[in-house]
Parts: structure tokens; C-alpha cells; sequence
């Protein structure tokens, strides 16, 4: 979805119900005004006021929580960090609901603030995560260099609308730091397989093969992943890559900063 | 005899939503309300919330002595009923976000799709299509695809200020192809050519009204909604009821009906038979809806009083 529709929806989402009970509020105080209405107009419009004025009351938290979390996704996309983190605190503040998504969203905002501490933090907040959640929560571990994210991404399953190509992938450069090239081999190809167009697992995989003197196969790699996407041909990692080939020498240790919701 | 003031649209719609729960039912074990679908339920509830908003604080202010609440009521009453259908339409459409096909097919059948239009066609009619890829074109056919979210509620509000009984029809003929649809997307469930055969294709899609309109459209839309293809079903409606409305309006429907079912091939969402079915989908929809109603008009008609001149 667009990111202007995002907040479109969202916004829309939150207005919906709290359109509703605003419209009660105004039926049930011209109503209660209409009934006490032969007995003074004093008293008629004293109740219309308080009616309205609990259907305010009603609908306040309501309205501040839906501008709070707007607001957040607003300053999420615009990349203002900071506000996203400060507005999505506030809305938590005000008992605002921990969807898989706010939480999501919320710990995306603290990657990009590179406190990984902060989002696994938040991501710690839903006890049933989805195992989207749990890839985000494997990366936190993984550039905390916590001994549990194998564990974690271990345990996710493969299933749809979550990012299995970021699980393979730091499982891959988890196995690589264990000194296990092979395995680390295995998961970096299955990581691609998943998404073609994940390149950190297409470059640690080349290097690796360019580790083990395996040329032509990292050389089949990088011919079919340009040809597949042209655009990146020209990209500096592409090129890098291109003149390790070249000079059969293995191309720098990279490590990529992974950020995801 | 029983009389009542129920209206075909809402028994159909009624039922529909009693088959609908009781299917969602056996399947409500698998189904979370994710933003998402709520979202999407907001998104379709929002006109209704709206009307209800303004009603109640035009009855909130308005003027002493003026009509009570009863009266205020049955007006929106009236509006949410008479455009019901949509609202229907809507909601069983963005039913299939729960899977519920997976109940009846698991398995996708975008092979059979493609076999059945290799028979016929010799080719599915996009492939061709891929040599004609121009991003002007693009842009101009995605707008066309987007025109199957304006067209149907214009054309509605047209017969609505002009004839009610031929607004019902519409409405209701829109009902029965949804209702019609749903059937083939729980037995024929397919993604489309786009996604299921990517490697058919040479030339990408791109283009920023292309991007922003199907991000926005493929968000939205139901996960198996290919055969038929609603979009050519409900533009065909739209254009018979454009062509019963008079000459000026369905020259201007005609061209951007015609650019819609082209879009839909061109775009890659369907294969050739989803057209056809789409088509046979409007046919057998305008022929139902108008049985329905005559159907309605001799339960309803006014018994013979004994004795009376034939």
C-alpha cells in the first residue's frame, strides 16, 4: 500500500468507530434535550450539554490515541526517527492497543534509531508474536550478538507474509562466525531461493565460494543475479564483487545492517 | 396471506450473509482480524458512518418543532438500505482475506487457467500483449483498471436521482455477480498470470501511477478473486445500464469500459477465460436481478378484491 494510503487507512480505521459514538452522543443528547424540554428550556439545555460532554469524554482517548499513532507513522515514513519513537511511546502511554503491526512498526523506528536494545525491547511487549516479529526480534539478537538468535530464527516457520530470506540469511552469517562455511553456504542459497533479490545473501555467498577458490559458481551467481535484475549491474557491491571474480581474490568481510517491520 | 416490506436485495443479501457467517464460522478457527482487515472493513464502513454522523448532527441542531427522531432515522434508514447492495458487495468480497477457499481448493488453479486459454487461444491473451508494453500505455490502462472503483457508484447515483426501481436493479444485478464470483473463487482460485507465471513475460511494468494505483488496488483486493473477472463482470453491467440510461452516456462508458477489460489482460491480472466469464457473469446478473424484482412485484402486488372486472 502506498505510504500516504497507509495513513489514509489508519486514520480512517480510528475515525470510524469514534465517529460512531460521537454520533450517539449527539442523537442521546438532543434526545434526552427533547424529553426534559416541557419541564424548562434551562433545564433542557443543561442536559444536552452534559450528554455531550460525556460523549466527549468518550471520545477523547480515543481521538488523541488515533492522532498519536497517525502521527507516528507519519514521522516513520518521513524517517524522523526520533519523533516516530516519541509519539509511538506516548501512544502506549495513552493504553493504546500492541498490534503485531504497531509493535512492528514501533521496533522499526528503534532499528533505524540502531538501538537494537530498545527494539527488542518492544518487541518483548507481545507475548504471542507473529513470526514476522520474531525474524525483527532474531536481528535485534543477532547485532547484539546474543547467543539466543539461532534459537530464535531457528523457530520460525516457514510461512507466508514473513521475511524467511532475513531468517536464512543471519542464520547463514550466524554459521559463518561458528567457522561452518558450508552450512553457512546452504542457508545464504536458500536465503536467495526466497527472495532473488535479497543481495546481502547473494554477496556473502559469492565470497564465500571466492573463499574456497570456487570461482566459476561465484561467477554463475553474479552472472544470474545481473541478468535477473540489469539495474544493479552498476551498484558499488556488484562492482566490488565483479573485480573479485576478475583478480580470484576474495572480495571484504561486509557486514549489512539489516532494518525490517 | 404473509405480507412483508422486505425487498429481494435485502432477502438476498440477508441469506448471502447467513451463508457467508456460517462458512466463516467453520473457518473463523484460522482467521485473525489483523489491521489490515480492519482497515479494509473502516474503509468500507466509513460512508456509512459518515451519513450516520451528518444525520445525527443535523437531528442534534436541528430547530425546535422540527421532524422527532423517528423521522430523522427512517430517512438514513432509507439511503443505507437503498445502497445496502454495495456495502454487501464489499463485505463479501473482503470475506476472501480469511481464505476461506482453501476449504473447498486448496491448490491454486492458475495451470488449469492457463491450459484452458493455450486451447482456445493458442496463448494467453497477455503474452502477446508483453511486445506492446509502453509505459504511457501502462499508465493509461492502470487508470482505466482504477475506473472499476468510480464507474459503478456514478452510474448508481445517476439511476438513483432519476429511477429508483432501475438504481434497485443495478444494484441488485452488482449483488448477483459478487454472489456469482464468490463461487468461482472458492472453486477456481487463481492469482493470476502476473503472479503465477512471472517467467512468461520480458518486459516489467513500471511507471509511477502504475506503482502507486496496483500497490493501492493490490492491497485492497481479495488473495483468489481471478475467475471470473469481476472487473470486466461489473464494467459490462455499468455499460448496459449506461446504454439504458440514453445515447450520451454510453458514449462516454463505451471507451473506458472497453480500456477497463483491456487493462485487465494488459496488466497481467487475468487469463482470456476470466473475461469471458466475467462477461457471461454480467449476462447472467442483469438477467437475474431483473427476474428477481418481476418475481418481487407479483409476490407483492395487490390481491384481487372478489368480484372485481378482469
Amino acid at each position: 500500500m502506498p505510504p500516504r494510503m497507509q495513513i489514509f487507512v489508519l486514520l480512517l480505521s480510528r475515525l470510524v468507530p469514534i465517529s460512531l459514538v460521537a454520533s450517539l452522543a449527539l442523537v442521546g443528547s438532543r434526545y434526552i434535550h427533547d424529553l426534559l424540554l416541557p419541564r424548562g428550556r434551562r433545564q433542557a439545555t443543561l442536559a444536552f450539554a452534559g450528554v455531550a460532554l460525556i460523549g466527549l469524554i468518550a471520545i477523547g482517548p480515543p481521538t488523541i490515541r488515533a492522532f498519536l499513532i497517525v502521527g507516528a507513522l507519519e514521522a516513520s515514513q518521513r524517517q524522523q526517527w526520533q519523533k516516530a519513537d516519541r509519539l509511538f511511546t506516548e501512544y502506549d502511554r495513552w493504553d493504546g492497543r500492541r498490534t503485531d503491526r504497531t509493535i512492528r512498526r514501533w521496533a522499526f523506528v528503534r532499528m533505524n534509531l540502531g538501538s537494537w536494545e530498545g527494539a527488542e525491547a518492544i518487541l518483548g511487549l507481545d507475548a504471542a508474536a507473529s513470526p514476522q516479529a520474531r525474524v525483527l526480534l532474531g536481528i535485534c539478537q543477532y547485532y547484539r550478538n546474543e547467543a539466543t538468535a539461532d534459537a530464535t530464527l531457528a523457530a520460525i516457520p516457514d510461512v507466508t507474509d514473513t521475511q524467511l530470506c532475513i531468517r536464512d540469511y543471519l542464520r547463514g552469517r550466524i554459521a559463518e562466525r561458528h567457522g561452518d562455511d558450508r552450512r553457512a553456504i546452504s542457508f545464504y542459497g536458500h536465503s536467495a531461493q526466497l527472495d532473488a533479490n535479497f543481495f546481502p545473501a547473494t554477496y556473502q555467498g559469492i565470497r564465500l565460494f571466492l573463499k574456497h577458490g570456487d570461482i566459476r559458481t561465484a561467477s554463475l551467481i553474479l552472472e544470474q543475479f545481473t541478468r535477473r535484475y540489469p539495474r544493479q549491474g552498476e551498484a558499488p557491491d556488484v562492482m566490488t564483487l565483479r573485480a573479485a571474480i576478475a583478480s580470484k581474490t576474495v572480495p571484504p568481510e561486509k557486514e549489512f545492517v539489516i532494518v525490517s517491520d | 396471506m404473509f405480507r412483508t416490506n422486505a425487498r429481494a436485495e435485502d432477502v438476498l443479501s440477508v441469506t448471502a450473509a447467513i451463508v457467508l457467517v456460517m462458512f466463516l464460522g467453520v473457518k473463523a478457527a484460522g482467521f485473525q482480524l489483523t489491521e489490515e482487515n480492519y482497515g479494509d472493513i473502516a474503509f468500507i464502513l466509513s460512508p456509512v458512518a459518515l451519513l450516520i454522523f451528518v444525520s445525527s448532527f443535523r437531528y442534534a441542531f436541528r430547530p425546535l418543532g422540527t421532524p422527532a427522531i423517528r423521522e430523522v432515522t427512517s430517512r438514513t434508514g432509507r439511503i443505507l438500505r437503498d445502497w445496502s447492495p454495495f456495502l454487501f458487495f464489499s463485505m463479501l468480497y473482503e470475506s476472501f482475506q480469511g481464505a476461506t477457499w482453501q476449504l473447498f481448493s486448496p491448490a491454486d488453479k492458475d495451470p488449469l487457467l492457463l491450459r484452458w486459454d493455450i486451447r482456445l487461444f493458442g496463448q494467453t491473451p497477455s503474452v502477446p500483449l508483453d511486445r506492446w508494453i509502453r509505459p504511457e500505455l501502462t499508465q493509461v490502462l492502470t487508470i482505466a483498471y482504477f475506473l472499476h472503483l468510480v464507474l459503478p457508484p456514478v452510474i448508481a447515483l445517476i439511476w438513483y436521482r432519476s429511477d429508483l426501481l432501475v438504481f434497485r436493479q443495478f444494484l441488485l444485478a452488482i449483488l448477483v455477480s459478487a454472489i456469482i464470483a464468490s463461487q468461482g473463487y472458492v472453486l477456481v482460485p487463481a492469482v493470476g498470470p502476473a503472479i503465477a507465471f512471472p517467467s512468461l513475460y520480458r518486459h516489467t511494468l513500471t511507471g509511477a501511477t502504475y506503482e502507486a494505483v496496483t500497490s493501492l488496488i493490490d492491497s485492497a483486493r481479495a488473495p483468489r478473486d481471478v475467475f471470473p473477472s469481476l472487473h470486466v463482470g461489473i464494467s459490462s453491467i455499468v455499460l448496459w445500464y449506461a446504454w439504458r440510461h440514453g445515447r450520451p452516456l454510453f458514449i462516454i462508458t463505451l471507451p473506458l469500459v472497453f480500456a477497463n477489460w483491456l487493462s485487465t489482460l494488459y496488466l497481467r491480472y487475468h487469463y482470456m477465460v476470466d473475461v469471458i466469464a466475467g462477461w457471461l457473469t454480467a449476462v447472467a446478473s442483469i438477467l437475474l436481478s431483473t427476474w428477481i424484482l418481476r418475481l418481487e412485484a407479483w409476490l407483492k402486488r395487490e390481491p384481487a378484491s372478489p368480484g372485481s372486472a378482469h
